[in-house]
């Protein structure tokens, strides 16, 4: 390239696009041929015809203004930081991808195997939630058919209140009899029996409820049940069928024994078959001595070898 | 000389300070530098031409980088910036060529 102020060359200022070309050129010129023809800005023809003007105007002939070294200087060196960065950018940038990118296929893989061990554990984790969701299931059916045991023993047995429909006895001595003639432990006892024969379910006396555990006795006049001295006179209340209940009451052994001495000896003994009979529970009883036995559907060796 | 020295100053200076650009401004440094390389070429075509003026250059020079970027950067803001480079890039760069074109219709007389 050769010196620039050397090259100022004392020419009349060229045609500009607009002076050469008419608008109907200028709209009906393609775009590429257009950019071409411009390439050159404008001003630069606008200012020299107009130095060509002034230049006219005063009459003396003005040299085109030569390029100071400065600014030739310091508009190549501008252009030459701006390249350098740009390319310095534009390496980092590929630079950084290029890093990038393997990192990320690396995370991504890790991550893969990191997600695909927690599937696995999920599966397992799985297979132990349904193992126990079965075992719960199964506690919870035991559960369930122990609470059902466990209520028909404790009504069977009279340690939970029950209602239905039965029957209710009264018994009570004569008008003034002889304390020897009252009515005894014994005589309670062959109604109580009586009942059970028939068909009874759950037996109360005097609202005292009758369970295995229960004893009939007399304690000099009083009779006690449950350890709870009677006052005549005596209700029996039985739950079972009430259409059986009196009638097998009297057929059974004990019942007419105890038919006869009511006879005998005059009690006023009423009858009444009753709807609804609301017997309570017999207070609890701790056990010393008994153990609790094995479940009720297991084997039990002892008896099984025991007997014959 | 002075262009070629002052080229290589440039380089050196830019490689050595290594301005920060911000990173808002780094999607248009490249349509930046190619607008200065058009204003460089139109100029020096000028300069041939015997019609160079200095203020015209410098103004060129700079009104051409902040309009190409002013322009890449609108696009980006409508969504239409990757075409609008490629048209301001495919306009500067015929620019560049025609105007190296008349340089060495200058210089070879050919």
């Amino acid at each position: 390239m050769s010196e620039p102020t050397t090259r100022a060359r004392a020419t009349g200022a060229p045609a500009s696009y607009e002076q050469e070309y008419d608008t109907v050129d200028r709209v009906t010129m393609p775009l590429l041929q257009r950019i071409t023809v411009q390439a050159l800005d404008e001003d630069y023809a606008h200012a020299a015809r107009r130095r060509q003007e002034q230049a006219g105007a005063t009459g003396e002939v003005e040299s085109p203004r030569s390029v100071s070294w400065w600014l030739w200087l310091g508009v190549t060196v501008v252009v030459g930081i701006l390249l350098a960065v740009a390319g310095r950018q534009t390496s980092q940038a590929a630079v950084d991808n290029q890093s990038s990118r393997p990192a990320l296929i690396a995370r991504i893989d890790a991550e893969r195997g990191a997600l695909a061990e927690t599937q696995e554990r999920v599966g397992r984790f799985q297979a132990v939630i349904n193992e126990l969701q079965t075992e719960s299931d199964r506690v919870a059916q035991d559960q369930v058919s122990t609470g059902e045991a466990l209520r028909r023993l404790q009504a069977r047995t009279g340690y939970v209140a029950v209602t239905g429909p039965g029957v209710r006895i009264t018994v009570q001595d004569a008008q003034g009899v002889d304390p020897g003639d009252a009515i005894r432990d014994s005589d309670l006892a062959l109604l109580v029996n009586g009942l059970w024969t028939a068909g009874a379910e759950a037996i109360a006396i005097n609202n005292q409820r009758l369970t295995a555990l229960t004893y009939i006795k007399n304690s000099s006049q009083a009779i006690n049940v449950n350890s709870r001295p009677l006052v005549p006179p005596y209700v029996v209340e039985a739950i079972g069928d009430p259409r059986t209940l009196q009638a097998r009451l009297l057929e059974s052994p004990s019942g007419g024994r105890f038919e006869e001495f009511a006879r005998a000896l005059d009690w006023q003994v009423t009858r009444q078959n009753v709807d609804r009979l609301r017997l309570p529970q017999a207070p609890a009883r701790m056990l010393r001595s008994a153990e609790k036995g094995l479940a009720g559907n297991e084997p039990r060796p002892d008896q099984e070898g025991g007997t014959t | 000389m002075i262009a070629i020295l002052g080229l290589i100053v440039g380089v050196v200076l830019g490689l050595v300070l290594q301005p920060n650009v911000p990173l808002a401004l780094v999607p248009y440094l490249p349509i930046a530098v190619v607008a200065a390389l058009d204003a460089v070429f139109g100029g020096l075509r000028a300069l041939l031409d015997g019609i160079f003026d200095d203020k015209v250059f410098v103004v060129s020079f700079f009104s051409n980088v902040v309009v190409a970027a002013a322009v890449v950067f609108l696009g980006d803001k409508l969504g239409v910036g990757g075409q609008l480079s490629t048209g301001v890039i495919v306009v500067l760069g015929i620019r560049i060529f025609s105007n190296v074109a008349a340089i060495r219709r200058h210089v070879f007389h050919a």
